[in-house]
Parts: C-alpha cells; sequence; structure tokens
C-alpha cells in the first residue's frame, strides 16, 4: 500500500503525511472533496444566480486539492504546493469572509469562505492557520 | 429517507467515531475491534442508501436530487477512503483520523437530510 518512507530518520525535512499530518490531510481531503461537489453542483444548476460566489467555490476546491495533494506526498515540490495552496486559502477565507460580511448584498449564496467558514464550523478559518504551523514545524531538523 | 433511521446512522457513527477519538487519545489501536466500528458505520451508511434508493423507485424525489445523490455517493466512499488512509499512519493520530472518518458520515447524513427535505 502506501508505505513508501524514505531512508529512515536523515536530518531534513519530516513527511507532513505522518503523525498528526495524517489527520490534517484527512480533513483538507474532506474539504477538498465537498468543496468540489458543491462547486460542480452550483455551477451546473444554478450559474446565473451568483456567478462571483460559484467562481469563488471553485477556486475554493482548487485550492484544497493541491493542499490536499500537496501536504500528502513528500519531497520539496509538494512542500512548496502545499505551502502556497495554505497561504492563498488563509488569504481566501480572510478576504472573503470579510467581504462577505461587509457587503451581504454580493454574496445572494454561500462559498465555502463566507462569513470566515462560519457554515463548516469555522474550520476554513482553522485549517490554514494549522496547515502553515505544520509546514514550518514538519520543516525544522529532527 | 426515513428520518427515524438517519437519526440511528447518525448515533452509531457518532459513538463509534467518538469512541475512536477515545481510544487514540489514550493511545490504544485495537485493530480487531476497530474494524468492527467501522464495518458497523459503514453499513448503516449502505442501509440508509439503500432505502432511499428504494424510495425514489416508488416515486419519491429529494428537493435538491443533484446534491443528495453527491451526498449519498460520499457517504458510502468517505469511511473506507478515510479509514484506509488513516490507519496506515500507525500513530495515535491515525487511529484519532479514522475516528473522525466516521464522524464525518454524521455530517453527511444531517446534510442529507436537508437536502432531501
Amino acid at each position: 500500500m502506501g508505505g513508501s518512507t524514505s531512508q529512515g530518520r536523515r536530518s531534513g525535512p519530516r513527511p507532513t503525511s505522518s503523525g498528526p499530518g495524517r489527520l490534517l490531510v484527512l480533513v483538507y481531503g474532506i474539504f477538498a472533496l465537498s468543496a468540489t461537489a458543491r462547486a460542480a453542483v452550483q455551477i451546473a444548476t444554478k450559474f446565473h444566480e451568483a456567478p462571483l460566489a460559484y467562481v469563488l467555490s471553485a477556486l475554493a476546491a482548487l485550492v484544497y486539492i493541491c493542499a490536499t495533494v500537496g501536504l500528502a506526498r513528500s519531497g520539496p515540490g509538494a512542500r512548496r504546493l502545499a505551502t502556497v495552496a495554505v497561504t492563498v486559502e488563509l488569504i481566501g477565507v480572510l478576504v472573503v469572509g470579510t467581504i462577505s460580511v461587509a457587503r451581504p448584498d454580493d454574496f445572494p449564496d454561500a462559498t465555502v469562505w463566507s462569513g470566515y467558514g462560519e457554515g463548516y464550523g469555522f474550520v476554513p478559518l482553522v485549517l490554514p492557520v494549522l496547515g502553515l504551523l505544520w509546514l514550518r514545524h514538519t520543516r525544522e531538523r529532527a | 429517507m426515513i428520518n427515524l433511521l438517519a437519526y440511528v446512522v447518525i448515533g452509531i457513527s457518532l459513538v463509534v467515531g467518538l469512541g475512536i477519538i477515545g481510544l487514540a487519545v489514550a493511545d490504544r489501536r485495537p485493530l480487531t475491534l476497530l474494524a468492527y466500528g467501522l464495518v458497523t458505520v459503514e453499513a448503516a451508511a449502505l442501509v440508509q442508501v439503500l432505502v432511499a434508493i428504494v424510495q425514489v423507485v416508488r416515486g419519491e424525489r429529494p428537493d435538491e436530487p443533484a446534491t443528495f445523490v453527491g451526498y449519498a455517493l460520499t457517504s458510502l466512499l468517505v469511511l473506507p477512503a478515510g479509514a484506509v488512509w488513516a490507519l496506515s499512519d500507525k500513530s495515535k493520530w491515525g487511529t484519532g483520523a479514522a475516528g473522525v472518518s466516521a464522524l464525518v458520515l454524521a455530517v453527511l447524513t444531517v446534510r442529507m437530510l436537508q437536502v432531501w427535505g
């Protein structure tokens, strides 16, 4: 199955998918799946109702997919992908959250990031912070 | 959907999910017990989807059909996929992640009830 750990405990970045990372990747995967499904249904069935919100839903879905893949895989490329995706995610939830609170008329239908992710128990706000902390933690030499 | 059945599914998911998380916190990993728990949750999810299929065949329709089908498929896949991913890590975090994947079924079932109408 998936037991391809690299040669023992060299000093260097640790894999982001083991230990607490296993849970983090699971949660990211769930968000990737649900954001993708939600955006697909919104765009397929009622795109004209709220184009901006649905394009943002699709963007959020892409960000979650990139973060999941980046955190689940090992290596410098994956780490870079995860860092970029999680950073975009944090900016996205803060910007979209703020706009959706300040100008609710622009968001007739909710995205994952509306109201700082209140529709998802604020997990979308906490997740990128945990993601960045975890990336930093695993970067330190063991 | 049948409300009572949905509540049973939610109850089983919560009990098994929180139970597994409790075992993880205690740093225990009884694989046979975990397997029984996870299979029970998956069986409950399967029964729920089969009942919904029977209802649709009999002419009932969810309020939001596309969304419901998405949730129904996800409710069958999330636990096996999540548990395999989670348990392939031998730490307590892996065990805990398996518990979380059971809890997700409770959330999905709530959403399925909402979009069924």
